[in-house]
């Protein structure tokens, strides 16, 4: 059996579970760029919703 | 309940045609200042003046704009209501737009907007709410929904902070 490692990712997070690099890379965009990302996000769900119209 | 795609910046380009005064709020003004919230509606807070509220009317006919009714009505904004300082949940031809009289601690345009970034978007400029004037919102709303936004926005505003120094 492998030796079991830690996540090199482990500390990402802080003690209220907040996801630290996520904070990080959106702060590395611009305000449009971040709009751009959370549009892409809704669009994700939207079509995701339309292949399965299930509610 | 009708559904609609949210649209972010067509809606912002629309009020910033008709050239409404406006501050966003909530979940699109966190992400616009960097904090990675999931939202599927454009929150504002928007200046009650008469001249305001007509820009504002034309705007929402533009956008089509209906309340999110659960019954299926079709009811459309009137002036008298947007004067007020009440909540206005609407459908639009660019999503959910919400139309806020006062938010928080009873904070209108004139009180947010001191504490508003100006952001360019879409071409327009647009009023935003910054970090720490959106976590006091927040805390003062006391809602579970706002509450579980707050680890978030706390660390985004301090993860800014650092990038300042």
């Amino acid at each position: 059996m492998l030796p079991r490692l830690d996540s090199p990712g482990a500390d990402t997070t802080d003690d209220d579970g907040v996801d630290v690099t996520l904070i990080r890379w959106t702060l590395s965009l611009d305000p449009e760029a971040r709009l751009d990302a959370l549009q892409g996000f809704a669009d994700s769900i939207a079509a995701l919703t339309d292949a399965d119209p299930s509610p | 309940m009708q559904t609609q795609v949210p649209r972010f910046k067509d809606a912002l380009i629309v009020l910033g045609r008709h050239e409404v005064e406006f501050i966003i709020v909530g979940g699109v003004a966190a992400v616009l200042n960097g904090a990675p919230i999931a939202t599927f509606d454009l929150d504002i807070v928007h200046a009650r003046d008469d001249e305001n509220i007509q820009r504002l009317m034309a705007a929402l006919v533009e956008l089509d704009a209906r309340y999110r009714d659960p019954a299926g009505r079709v009811l459309r904004p009137e002036p008298l209501s947007l004067g007020g300082t009440g909540h206005h949940l609407f459908i639009t031809t660019c999503g959910p737009l919400d139309v806020l009289g006062m938010v928080g601690q009873n904070e209108g345009y004139d009180d947010l907007v001191v504490n508003g970034r100006v952001l360019t978007i879409g071409g327009h400029a647009v009023r935003v709410l910054d970090l720490p004037a959106l976590i006091r919102t927040k805390e003062a709303a006391g809602r579970d929904k706002d509450k579980a936004a707050l680890p978030v926005l706390r660390r985004a505003l301090a993860e800014q902070a650092k990038l300042k120094t």
